[in-house]
């Protein structure tokens, strides 16, 4: 009777697409991340020894990435308990 | 430590800018602007004393070029700050001239155009160039003066000192009197004031450009600019090397704290707004 009269369980409140659209951006970031530490490495080797891509932009990718990464990490761990 | 560079008015420059790199001269004298080499060392050639008359432009004040000198290219990543002071033997014809050392020091790109103002002159304090015998002045006019920092972003940038003489005086027959060249006597003491007998030692001495990271010849050879310094010394600031560190990793900082907000942004703002535009029957649950 107990089990009967619990409430039943909340779905999740995040859409499918939701999911899919931030594992999307997690994988696009991923990419870029890749692609400047590759022009990095080939301005370096092929251009000039002193090219740098410029910092800002390695920030703001690896930091989207983090953030992306991270908050990703927290919504799985919340929703691993359910 | 700190680099000594010298007035090698026997030798070209590597390329000759033939126009004033600053804003600062008023009048310069005939030749001041056929570009010279501004070494780590002297090229031992005679001094010269470069008279001239009639100088002045009827302004109070009027800064005149009187020489441009050019270095050799700089490795990339160098963090030039700190300060900046020399001396050079020089006099005034006429005790109402009013004359003092003026000195514009900036870096230069690969074509000799200004990338930055290093030190766009001194106009107050120091001492006045004597008359009638030529004396030992400070360039700048008050000894160690403060340098705009700037870090190089290449490896063509160049260093280029314009010196010259600026009069506080209405005249216009001003004589001005200033020995430059490579030299080969010993340096001149730094400090105003003391008697050089006129004979023509003259450089610009205690060069304080403070090099941060891997400050190294520009080629094999020497024909760059040599080991500057390292270490802790006179009129630096301390610790050039971390600031260097410092200036990148702010872009770098920067960059990580503005992503880190993106991120956010778009994990729990765009996102789920533009999933609830296409489905709005997810909206206000």
């Amino acid at each position: 009777m107990a089990d009967e009269e619990r409430a039943p369980r909340k779905a999740s409140r995040t859409p499918d697409e939701l999911t899919d659209l931030r594992r999307w951006a997690v994988k696009v970031f991923l990419a870029l991340s890749v692609l400047i530490v590759v022009v990095d490495l080939a301005g370096r080797l092929f251009k000039d020894p002193t090219f740098r891509v410029d910092a800002v932009v390695f920030g703001l990718v690896f930091g989207t990435l983090l953030a992306l990464l991270g908050l990703e990490g927290i919504n799985r761990a919340l929703g691993a308990g359910k | 430590m700190s680099t000594r560079l010298y007035l090698n008015e026997g030798t070209s420059g590597a390329f000759n800018i033939g126009a004033a790199v600053s804003s600062l001269w008023e009048q310069n004298i005939a030749g001041a602007f056929t570009t010279k080499k501004l070494g780590t060392a002297t090229d031992s050639n005679a001094n010269t004393n470069h008279l001239t008359g009639s100088l002045g432009n009827g302004s109070n004040p009027c800064d005149i070029c009187y020489g441009q000198f050019l270095s050799d290219p700089m490795p990339s990543g160098v963090l030039i700050s700190g300060t900046i002071r020399g001396n050079i033997v020089c006099r005034e014809g006429n005790a109402a001239d009013n004359l003092y050392t003026q000195l514009g020091l900036y870096v230069v790109d690969s074509s000799g155009v200004l990338v930055h103002t290093l030190l766009g002159g001194a106009n107050s304090g120091g001492t006045e160039m004597n008359s009638p015998s030529a004396n030992n002045r400070e360039m700048p006019r008050n000894g160690a003066t403060a340098i705009t920092s700037y870090t190089t972003i290449n490896a063509t940038s160049r260093i280029v000192a314009e010196i010259g003489m600026r009069t506080e005086s209405t005249r216009t027959t001003c004589q001005g009197y200033m020995y430059f060249g490579g030299g080969s006597g010993t340096d001149l003491p730094s400090g105003d004031g003391q008697q050089h007998h006129e004979e023509p030692v003259d450089r610009v001495q205690r060069g304080h450009l403070h090099a941060a990271g891997r400050w190294r010849s520009a080629s094999p050879g020497g024909r760059g600019l040599r080991q500057l310094s390292r270490g802790p010394g006179p009129g630096r600031l301390e610790a050039p090397a971390l600031r260097a560190v410092g200036a990148s990793m702010g872009g770098l900082m920067e960059g990580l704290l503005v992503g880190l907000v993106l991120g956010f942004l778009l994990h729990e703002v765009i996102l789920p707004a533009w999933v609830a535009a296409r489905h709005p029957r997810h909206h206000g649950r």
